[in-house]
């Protein structure tokens, strides 16, 4: 080699030993980085179950890098050592930074396609409000998500999967102490439990139905106004807002007098909703013999009609099959009128009883013919049955006539050949 | 006149004399004494038999062969077409009726000892015929496509399956492959609406003719020799045809009743995923049926092929001289046995597997048709023998 | 058998009431026979005579003409005891159970966005018959079309 190469070579080695000694040195964003020695667990070893499972650990992210400190070293003095970054068990406050370092950046949570803006709405929640004027009792990231045992949200175990995350809030607005700081109620779980929301989610299991979240928001979680509160319930129930918004009562609501759902079926204790509204709901504002709870009235005749009529024809069918009709075609008529039937309910929000109407007539027109037709076949069947009398007239006729003849032939002496009276 | 002009072009070309005595011959035969009302069942069988090619040939004209379609044709043929739901119900009231008078025919003529020396043949061709018939019953079952049709065609199917040695080969022709299916339709279809329709025509024909030509039997021991043929006795017509005409009339009056007043259901379309419960072959099969179930296979299948065996060869098993019944008691107590035999196992197949309510106490029979007392409130039964395991 | 004559010495109106009363059963004979065989005749000849416009169901049935749906467009027709419903699109046609997999209602076809809609509960359907949004559990049925000589064809 000439000296000129062997000056490359040197340049070369130094330059990667350079790169190394930066790579070793620097402690952010390793992702690529083979699993270090992890010696906090030595002595905290409690922690390790915890973090076993979660999904930080699992994508490699360990101690230090919500705790500082150096987890190389294998003795706590070294391991702590100031330089090292160590904070011990973080302030919410630093929680909230702390986490925010990762899951704001969209640098970082590009490769994971998390979204990077829960920070951000944090700050203007109530919760992240408070806690930036001082207030150290409201909720942070770990209080809702976990602190060594965090799940992904999707994760059936995490505290905050849609089927225990209502159990999650309720940690700090069960609180009965922590909530009267606040003149906040505290037994709002135990009401949604009784919900029809709360039935669906906590027992059925279904988790397309609202929670805390669906209707307060989460890392922006506020109280709804009056006004928004149609806006969260209309999210899912889209007809029955759509239906809302041309009803009577959109002005009281804009003015703030009327809430859009939750006048009428109530919020955390929302119970299915029944034809009982009419009655119970209607006099809170208006009179009960007023020109309003009248037409109230007429909505809930044609309703209860419409229920009856499908009801009384559905089963006048399913009769008319027991004996032996064939109802292909009524049945299929059945279809349209059901589904007029279940579209009253969310027309019936627009508090109008023309609107309403024309469903109804739809319905009491369909099932009329319904009813003729089976009437029609049942009659058929009838007239079937009636037409064995003149048919048995006519074989009482002939049998009486033949036997008459077969009477007539033994009593004719010519009949006998040897004269004698016979009967066979 | 116009029956002279008729009659004249006719006798210019064949010999019309003749052929008119043969008719007067068969119309006036004379029949002997004996001759009763039970002696029209024959000629009720064969008017059933009738009825059936008519309301048959009705049927064919909508009715669909296939997996697909067989099931909504016949559906069509009960609501849209005119009356088609008549001549369905009687087609399939006709088959259980000339099931049953077939059955007393035969009882008559085991009665009346005609089987006996010089019939013997007339009896096999009858037995034959009985025998056609339920295979007539059994192809002509599948053919709704319902549920019923499908399983009990699936359990009949697999009862012949387990005849030893040939079983297996007679299931899958039967069948027309592994299961049943669209080729099981056809077959069954080919077999019920072509070939055993004519075959019957020809057993009957040839049954008819040696009826009449041996005469009807009378009550006198077999003859030694040939038997003498009659010269008096009560003319075929009009005295004996009188009687046939009223039972037939009452047979009509009862077929057409028991097709308005007791029609059968169609029910759902064959599903060859879903098994009703406690499948049942059709009440003329429930006998022997029930019977396989007592014994292990191999036994239960050769007396149950023993019964239609000796019913075939009885003739010339009871070579016994007399055909009196009230002369020969030992036939007449092998008879009712054997009528005992019959009813009995049939209603052990009709509650087997079933629950039955007796004066305010429900029973649960199993599938031998043993009872057993459930209490009143759910849960709870009482047994009035350990549980059986059926033998494999 | 005419031996009447022989044996009657009574006079001719005796004679004359006695053949009548015979001649009469006969008729009364005769008359129930035709009777009962046109009984059985007429109702086999009627039902012989084909019922227009209600065939049995067979493999595809005809439910519309191509000319009834505009590109675009849709029709709701009747098949099988269901509704089904018939949308053309600018390449075929697509035929759906018109029956929400929700709560039973019959859905709709909104043209302008190109969606199936449920008048009921907002559950919207792709052209697939995919649940889109909404609460429907399971995408909508389809069923087989065939279009013979502007003719449509569904197979149920």
């Amino acid at each position: 080699m000439n000296h000129h190469d062997r000056s490359i070579n040197a340049g070369l080695i130094v330059f990667s030993l350079g790169i190394l000694a930066v790579c070793q040195g620097s402690g952010l964003a390793q992702t690529t980085q083979t699993p270090q020695v992890n010696s906090c667990v030595v002595c905290h070893s409690d922690m390790q179950e915890d973090m076993k499972g979660s999904i930080h650990s699992q994508q490699g992210i360990f101690c230090d890098r919500c705790h500082g400190g150096d987890p190389a070293q294998s003795t706590k003095e070294l391991a702590k050592a100031p330089g090292t970054g160590y904070i011990g068990a973080p302030s919410k406050k630093q929680i909230a930074e702390m986490c925010g370092n990762c899951h704001a950046n969209v640098e970082i949570m590009n490769f994971y396609g998390i979204r990077t803006d829960q920070l951000a709405q944090y700050k203007t929640s109530m919760h992240g409000k408070k806690l930036f004027q001082g207030d150290t009792n409201v909720a942070v990231c770990s209080d809702c998500h976990g602190e060594h045992d965090i799940l992904p949200v999707g994760d059936p175990g995490s505290s905050v999967y849609p089927l225990n995350l209502s159990k999650t809030c309720n940690r700090c607005h069960g609180n009965e102490k922590l909530m009267s700081q606040y003149k906040l109620p505290s037994d709002i779980f135990k009401i949604y439990q009784t919900s029809v929301h709360g039935k669906a989610l906590l027992e059925k299991k279904d988790t397309g139905a609202a929670s805390c979240i669906s209707c307060h928001g989460y890392h922006g979680a506020v109280p709804p106004g009056a006004r928004d509160v149609g806006t969260t319930c209309g999210k899912c129930h889209m007809n029955e807002k759509k239906h809302f918004l041309e009803s009577v009562h959109v002005t009281a609501s804009e003015q703030g007098k009327f809430s859009e759902c939750i006048s009428c079926h109530g919020n955390h204790e929302v119970k299915p909703a029944s034809k009982v509204l009419y009655d119970q709901t209607c006099i809170r504002c208006h009179s009960a013999e007023g020109p309003e709870a009248k037409r109230g009235g007429e909505i809930l005749k044609m309703l209860t009609e419409a229920e009856e009529k499908l009801r009384s024809t559905t089963a006048l069918v399913k009769q008319a099959s027991i004996e032996g009709i064939f109802v292909e075609p009524e049945m299929a008529s059945l279809e349209s009128v059901k589904t007029n039937v279940i579209a009253m309910a969310p027309l019936q929000h627009t508090l109008s009883p023309e609107r309403v109407s024309e469903l109804h007539k739809k319905v009491i027109s369909n099932t009329a013919d319904i009813d003729r037709s089976i009437h029609q076949k049942r009659q058929s069947l009838w007239l079937r049955k009636l037409a064995l009398i003149p048919m048995w007239a006519l074989i009482i006729v002939m049998i009486s006539a033949l036997w008459a003849k077969y009477r007539q032939l033994h009593a004719r002496p010519g009949n006998k050949k040897d004269g004698k009276e016979k009967r066979s | 006149m116009i029956k002279g002009w008729i009659k004249s072009w006719f006798a210019d070309r064949y010999d019309v004399d003749q052929i008119e005595e043969v008719i007067k011959g068969q119309v006036e035969k004379p029949l002997p004494e004996n001759i009763s009302w039970f002696h029209t069942l024959g000629s009720m069988s064969l008017f059933l038999f009738v009825s059936q090619v008519f309301t048959g040939i009705l049927l064919l004209v909508y009715y669909r062969p296939t997996v697909h379609d067989a099931f909504e044709s016949v559906k069509f043929i009960m609501t849209t077409t005119y009356m088609g739901w008549l001549f369905r119900q009687v087609h399939a009231w006709g088959a259980n009726l000339m099931i049953i008078v077939l059955f007393l025919h035969m009882l008559r003529t085991y009665i009346t000892g005609s089987y006996k020396k010089p019939r013997e043949l007339t009896w096999v061709i009858g037995a034959a015929l009985f025998f056609l018939t339920l295979v007539f019953g059994f192809t002509g079952y599948l053919l709704p496509w319902n549920q019923l049709a499908y399983w009990a065609t699936t359990v009949g199917t697999e009862i012949a399956g387990a005849i030893p040695w040939m079983g297996n080969f007679i299931k899958t022709l039967l069948r027309g492959g592994g299961a049943v299916g669209g080729e099981t339709i056809s077959r069954f279809f080919v077999v019920h609406v072509i070939i055993l329709p004519w075959v019957l025509f020809f057993l009957i024909v040839a049954h008819l003719f040696l009826v009449r030509y041996q005469g009807i039997a009378t009550m006198d021991p077999v003859s030694p020799g040939k038997e003498p043929k009659l010269k008096e006795g009560v003319p075929f017509f009009p005295d004996h045809v009188l009687k046939e005409g009223i039972v037939f009339f009452i047979l009509l009056g009862v077929l057409i009743t028991l097709a308005i007043l007791k029609p059968f259901d169609l029910g759902e379309k064959a599903d060859p995923l879903q098994t009703p419960f406690a499948i049942k072959p059709e009440w003329y099969f429930l006998p022997m049926y029930q019977m396989i179930k007592y014994f292990p296979k191999l036994v239960g299948i050769f007396i149950t092929s023993l019964g239609p065996l000796i019913l075939v060869i009885l003739p010339f098993l009871d070579r016994g001289k007399e055909r009196n019944p009230f002369k020969r008691p030992i036939s007449m107590m092998l008879g009712i046995a054997g009528l005992l035999l019959l009813v009995g196992l049939g209603m052990l197949g009709a509650v087997a597997e079933t629950k039955k309510n007796f004066f305010g106490k429900t029973y649960e029979f199993d599938i031998y048709g043993i009872p057993r007392l459930i209490k009143a409130n759910a849960g709870s039964s009482e047994s009035l023998q350990p549980p059986q395991t059926p033998p494999k | 058998m005419k031996n009447t004559e022989d044996q009657n010495l009574e006079g001719p109106a005796v004679l004359k009431k006695e053949m009548s009363r015979r001649d009469f059963l006969d008729w009364v004979i005769k008359g129930g026979i035709l009777a009962t065989l046109s009984g059985m005749l007429f109702p086999a000849l009627a039902y012989l005579w084909p019922v227009m416009g209600h065939g049995p169901k067979v493999d595809m049935e005809e439910v519309a003409a191509l000319d009834e749906i505009p590109v675009g467009g849709f029709k709701k027709v009747f098949l099988g005891g269901s509704a089904l419903l018939l949308i053309r699109t600018a390449q075929e046609i697509k035929a759906f159970s018109a029956i929400c997999t929700h709560l039973g209602c019959v859905v709709d076809w909104d043209g302008p966005k190109r969606e199936i809609v449920c008048p009921c509960h907002a559950g919207v359907f792709d052209l697939e018959g995919r649940v889109v949004s909404g609460p429907p559990p399971r995408p909508l049925p389809t069923y087989p079309v065939k279009v013979i000589n502007g003719k449509v064809f569904i197979k149920l």
